[in-house]
């Protein structure tokens, strides 16, 4: 239906100097300016700069690609977002930021040429990544910050850049805000996790305190939260694994097909996966331990 | 025994087979830019399906060559069905293709404006409950857009 938001590679040129009114952020190396008009005495874009503070770019001038621009509030409290010939409307500033952040974030992916994106949560540590590609409502979110209890530091909770480094796929950080629950954040106060915000006081919105750096991925973990349920591990089949990176992957409307297809089927090759049904967390965390001191396979 | 006319098997060209080392195997149908994991029975399947057999020839042959393996004739006509059931040949008979659903809908970057509360965002394929360790059924495995 919509026109999708334009952007830019990361390697074209930022003027430095920049617009009050004007924002720019790079995700996943694409970048997208979300032009505020009229300048609403600058809150709700100071909101959206703290939403989106790990990406922020050097400010953009008029004269570069602006390719959103957000107007408003009329009186009745409706934001209009355009995007070329495309008008999109939304009720209330919160509303507008939600949108505006999810967006961005997908529109980058989108148009990024990352090797592969995924809908995963990862994790490292000692310079290892684990995968945990699933979604909404399996229990990603909380399972990826949680194990921090274990030592394990987030790259992200539901965005997983991933490049090819030396023959191996490597995860990237993406330091998106995540989103939890009031019972996910009880879950993780329960294992001292500890989280910063609502960020630009947007409920729900939450970020971690440290993250992790880029890894190889090492294993491969679908979990999958039933409450009640006894917690098993089931191995997966090398297509099994490359066919759930099918189905999680973000189309990528730049990229060749084949480079997306080929990350997949290494990370099938140089990760195992396992499926991970499990109700509590402390026995969720042991049997992840177990799966990482599984010997590793070479491809 | 095949009925009269029987029409042998073969394989849309367009769908790619990738063989794992583990012996599974990848398919990759891109009309419908899905893919299923297939269990080493059921890549020699498909293998087998190049217009060589019809559906009681391949049976025949299968049972008679992995005559060690349990259950293979069955394990092998529901992965012939399956095929079939996802338009992955050419020649299928009795098993009603699903092939004509057409491309997934593009929705745009904002999927739930005010203006239009109604997502026609097509939901992800749900993952059973409990696996089964008997993946010689192709596991759909279709791509959908990520959600929040």
């Amino acid at each position: 239906m919509s026109r999708p938001i334009e952007t830019r590679g990361a390697a074209e040129s930022i003027p430095a100097a920049g617009c009050l009114k004007d924002s720019t952020y790079t995700v996943c190396g694409r970048s997208i300016t979300v032009h505020w008009e009229p300048d609403p005495g600058q809150a709700g874009r100071e909101r959206l700069d703290l939403l989106l503070s790990p990406y922020r770019s050097a400010e953009s001038t008029t004269s570069s690609t602006e390719t959103v621009t957000v107007e408003g509030p009329s009186a009745d409290s409706v934001w209009t977002v355009r995007d070329g010939a495309v008008q999109e409307r939304f009720l209330g500033e919160d509303e507008l930021l939600r949108q505006l952040e999810r967006s961005i974030v997908a529109a980058c992916a989108r148009y990024s040429t990352t090797a592969l994106i995924l809908h995963a949560g990862a994790v490292e540590r000692d310079g290892i990544a684990l995968l945990l590609p699933a979604h909404s409502g399996s229990g990603k979110t909380t399972l990826t910050l949680a194990l921090g209890a274990r030592g394990w530091r987030p790259l992200t909770d539901d965005i997983c850049p991933c490049v090819l480094l030396e023959g191996r796929v490597v995860a990237l950080p993406n330091p998106r805000c995540v989103h939890v629950s009031d019972a996910s954040r009880e879950v993780l106060d329960s294992q001292s996790i500890d989280l910063e915000g609502p960020v630009a006081g947007l409920p729900g919105y939450y970020r971690p305190y440290s993250w992790g750096t880029a890894a190889p991925l090492q294993r491969i973990i679908l979990p999958c939260y039933h409450p009640g349920i006894s917690t098993q591990m089931v191995p997966l089949t090398m297509a099994e694994v490359a066919a759930e990176l099918l189905l999680m992957r973000f189309e990528q409307d730049l990229l060749p097909r084949d480079v997306q297809w080929n990350t997949i089927l290494q990370i099938a090759r140089q990760a195992p996966g396992w499926q991970l049904l499990y109700s509590s967390l402390d026995e969720a965390f042991d049997v992840v331990e177990q799966i990482v001191r599984e010997p590793e396979v070479t491809s | 025994m095949d009925s009269p006319g029987a029409p042998n098997l073969v394989r849309r060209e367009d769908v790619e087979m990738h063989l794992m080392p583990d012996g599974s195997a990848l398919l990759y149908d891109p009309d419908r830019n899905a893919g299923y994991a297939l269990a080493p029975l059921g890549a020699l399947v498909w293998d087998m399906c190049d217009g060589t057999y019809t559906t009681q020839t391949l049976l025949a042959e299968l049972e008679q060559d992995l005559v060690q393996v349990q259950g293979i004739r069955k394990d092998a006509d529901r992965c012939l069905s399956e095929f079939a059931r996802l338009g992955l040949l050419t020649a299928a008979p009795d098993v009603a293709s699903t092939h004509a659903e057409g491309p997934v809908p593009d929705e745009g970057i904002f999927a739930h404006p005010i203006n239009s509360r109604t997502s026609t965002r097509r939901q992800p394929v749900e993952r059973p409950k409990s696996r089964s360790r008997k993946p010689e059924t192709p596991r759909r495995s279709e791509m959908a857009p990520p959600d929040e």
